[in-house]
């Protein structure tokens, strides 16, 4: 039946296809031929493989088969014109027609790079190198070796016709058969069988296999293989592992558990033929490493030691400064307007906040930030505190337990403080949906197994997140805004954190946060005196002037550094 | 000044020294003080999740809960048992089941909170941000309002114009001279703007934050230099 072969893929196509299955090019200038299939039965006399071989890779099959037709068409021809010059096998193969579907795993075998592509490659490298050198090295190719091997038991069965006169006679005599039969079986190791005429053929066929093929091939028929060796170590060099092989189908009975062997073999590596742009690469190649390996003058010590002074005294005018600000200055009333939107709002809720209410602080930052939560949190907690309020604790930084302890320890003084912990969730998404989930469900079935805790029947007044990182109050603010829309969420973050979060203010799913030292200046000073974070504050704003004084500093003699560089680079 | 304040006063003060020192150059002390720092975070979260985790949500609920709090934690015991079994090399492949589970859950729950608590919301209230009532609620700030509302339309488109990442046009049909359309060009100068302002507010928020840390430590070592010579 005709097929469609696709010019860009070779997959083959329906008749009536107009693309490709596979590639979706276009089949409508492509002419009909025949499939392979047909194609096989057609060449059915030519495949005298036994019938597992054909699991083997096509590669191989249709590469073998090509050099057994032309070894078997060769014997022929001597068989019946021993004493007629045959010419070489090139001639034969000229002339010969392959199907196209061989041509094309043949092409493709050239082209691509699988593990089978690369050995076909390596051999039709081999080859073209045999032929480049004009037939010098004769014994590194295949053919070559297949050649002089006909050649010489061509010549012993013409120099044995000449003794017996008659070919055909001694062809079909068993015990005389031809010596150039017996050689060629000696040089592949083949012990002949018993049975004469076609089976006698069929039995040397059975030692030419695909694995002897290939090994030759490797060796470039300097050493044959005998097949049935359990074990054959080479020198060194590669080890090919392969099945045993098997009968002829249908000659003999095939059994399931095939016997495995191993042969470790020679490799002898193809000669590298090596390109000029190949040579050029190589040459850059070898003098990057000469220059990488160069020895060098090291680096001036002098220099690297002004970095380190530099560094220090840099360190020690901001740490001189702060603590100057911090220590010995006066303290000053924190400036008017400090205080943003989203703190009003925060305030606003504080202040409207009834007596005994429950109030979830969630714990989300580390002890490092915990100075500057503190700043933020502690003015409207002790605000909360005074209205009796109830508090439940819930942590996802690992610090988190302790700092809670350590925030509300100084609140010990207050009676009647009422501190719960829910205890510690390593991610904050599973305690973040744990909590909304239980906190919105029956409190009988909601509390923990294993935990002494009720959440409050009506649900938290307020819930307050301490966070020092944006990612942290996100998963907070999200589960809890999605699962809880009726919560009142207020975030007290850090300065790194406030930025990002602004937008879930503007939105409506916070009511109110407080960032930054800044901001909780202007908290502090609304709630209460504000000296507190004055002195911070205060500290913070010399600390500001002095970095940013050194940056512009820095960025100048960065400049300057870069001018003389380049001077020295254009002298 | 008891003697628990001096001696972890005392610790703080010559752990913050040992960090400090990194300002000449990478150290003995401060390689010491972060293996300290990092061996007790390690220490302290084993305590904290046996304490937290394991006690009260596995063994308390085995010991004295119901059958029912029992039954329900075959699964969390199924699921650790085939975790330990992937450390044998031949049923490693088991402790794909439980990975599989936590990370599947994880990622259904961000997934979840993302689309409903950031990106539905976020994306009405740009929309509110053009809505008149809201322009004129408090007609002295309508302007401001509508200006509000363009700006924040501008990088919203800017920064996904800045992102996108489609397949890019063909130039004049001309193959080869494939340029992104150049209304995207242009929106994506636009959110480069506003990428670069936002970069640059976290990083001042992070310096910002850094800076607090150091005044900190600062006065922390301070007032205890202070108390130890006697100061009130």
């Amino acid at each position: 039946m005709p097929i469609l072969i696709c010019p860009e893929c070779g997959a083959e196509n329906p008749l009536m296809a107009e693309r490709c299955q596979d590639c979706d090019a276009s089949l409508l200038d492509v002419a009909p031929s025949p499939s392979i299939a047909s194609q096989l039965v057609e060449q059915e006399d030519l495949d005298l493989f036994p019938q597992e071989e054909h699991d083997l890779p096509d590669l191989l099959n249709a590469l073998k088969q090509d050099a057994d037709i032309e070894a078997d068409d060769q014997a022929v021809d001597d068989f019946t014109n021993p004493s007629e010059e045959s010419p070489v096998s090139d001639n034969a193969l000229a002339g010969r027609n392959p199907p196209d579907w061989l041509t094309r795993i043949r092409q493709r075998a050239d082209q691509e790079k699988d593990s089978v592509g690369e050995v076909t490659q390596d051999i039709t490298h081999a080859q073209h190198k045999a032929e480049d050198k004009g037939g010098e090295d004769l014994n590194y190719g295949f053919e070559s070796w297949i050649q002089r091997l006909r050649d010489q038991a061509r010549d012993d069965a013409a120099g044995e016709n000449l003794q017996t006169g008659n070919l055909s006679e001694s062809s079909s005599d068993e015990e005389g058969g031809a010596a150039w039969l017996s050689k060629v079986r000696k040089a592949h190791g083949i012990i002949p069988e018993a049975d004469g005429g076609e089976d006698s053929r069929l039995g040397d066929r059975e030692g030419d296999s695909l694995l002897q093929w290939l090994v030759e091939l490797e060796n470039g028929g300097e050493k044959s293989i005998p097949l049935h060796d359990e074990e054959s170590v080479g020198d060194s060099g590669r080890v090919w592992r392969m099945g045993r092989l098997h009968p002829i189908a249908g000659k003999t009975d095939l059994d399931d558990t095939q016997e495995v062997f191993t042969e470790e073999l020679r490799y002898e590596a193809p000669e590298l033929s090596v390109s000029h742009e190949e040579q050029a690469q190589a040459d850059q190649l070898t003098a990057v490493i000469v220059d990488e390996r160069a020895t060098r003058p090291a680096r001036k010590a002098n220099q690297r030691s002004f970095t380190w002074v530099l560094r220090l005294v840099v360190s020690g005018l901001v740490i001189a400064g702060v603590v100057f600000s911090l220590f010995f200055s006066s303290n000053a009333n924190l400036p008017e307007g400090l205080l943003q939107p989203q703190n009003d709002a925060l305030l606003t809720w504080v202040e409207a906040l009834p007596e005994d209410a429950s109030i979830l602080v969630v714990f989300d930052y580390s002890a490092g930030y915990s100075s500057e939560i503190k700043l933020a949190v502690m003015s409207v907690l002790s605000e909360m505190v005074q209205k009796d309020t109830a508090f439940t604790t819930i942590s996802s930084s690992i610090s988190g337990t302790l700092l809670a302890e350590q925030m509300f320890s100084q609140f010990e003084s207050e009676e009647g403080l009422d501190v719960k912990d829910l205890g510690y969730f390593p991610l904050a998404v599973y305690g973040a949906y744990s909590l909304a989930i239980q906190a919105g469900s029956d409190p009988d079935i909601a509390s923990p197994a294993g935990m002494d805790f009720e959440f409050p029947m009506d649900g938290y007044e307020g819930i307050l997140i301490l966070s020092d990182s944006y990612e942290g109050a996100r998963v907070w603010i999200e589960q809890l805004s999605a699962l809880m829309p009726d919560a009142v969420l207020n975030l007290l973050v850090t300065a790194q954190a406030g930025p990002m979060l602004l937008p879930y203010w503007e939105s409506g799913q916070v009511t109110g946060m407080v960032s930054g030292v800044s901001e909780a200046a202007g908290v502090d000073a609304a709630l209460l005196d504000g000296t507190s974070v004055a002195r911070y504050w205060r500290a913070y704003q010399t600390g500001i002037l002095m970095l940013i004084a050194l940056m512009v500093i820095g960025v100048i003699f960065a400049i300057d550094r870069t001018a003389n560089d380049e001077r020295r680079g254009a002298a | 000044m008891s003697l628990n304040e001096l001696i972890w006063g005392l610790v703080g003060f010559l752990l913050t020294l040992m960090v400090l020192s990194y300002l000449i150059g990478d150290n003995f002390l401060f390689r010491l003080a972060g293996h300290l720092f990092i061996g007790l975070t390690a220490g302290f979260l084993a305590v904290l999740i046996i304490n937290h985790i394991i006690l009260p949500h596995l063994v308390t609920p085995i010991t004295s809960g119901t059958w029912i709090d029992r039954l329900w934690l075959v699964i969390p015991l199924l699921l650790i048992f085939l975790l330990l079994l992937s450390r044998i090399p031949r049923l490693s492949d088991l402790g794909i089941v439980p990975l599989a589970f936590l990370i599947g859950l994880t990622a259904a729950l961000a997934v979840g909170g993302a689309v409903f608590g950031t990106l539905i919301p976020q994306a009405q209230d740009v929309i509110n941000g053009f809505d008149p009532n809201a322009w004129y609620a408090v007609p002295e700030e309508a302007w401001r309002r509508i200006a509000d509302g363009v700006v924040m339309l501008l990088g919203t488109i800017g920064t996904l114009s800045f992102f996108y990442f489609g397949r890019k046009w063909k130039h004049n049909g001309i193959k080869g001279e494939e340029k992104r359309p150049r209304v995207f060009q242009l929106l994506s100068k636009v959110g480069q703007v506003f990428i670069g302002i936002t970069l640059g507010t976290v990083f001042a928020g992070v310096f910002s934050t850094a800076l607090l840390a150091l005044i900190d430590r600062i006065f922390v070592v301070g007032e205890f230099i202070r108390h130890l010579f006697g100061g009130s």
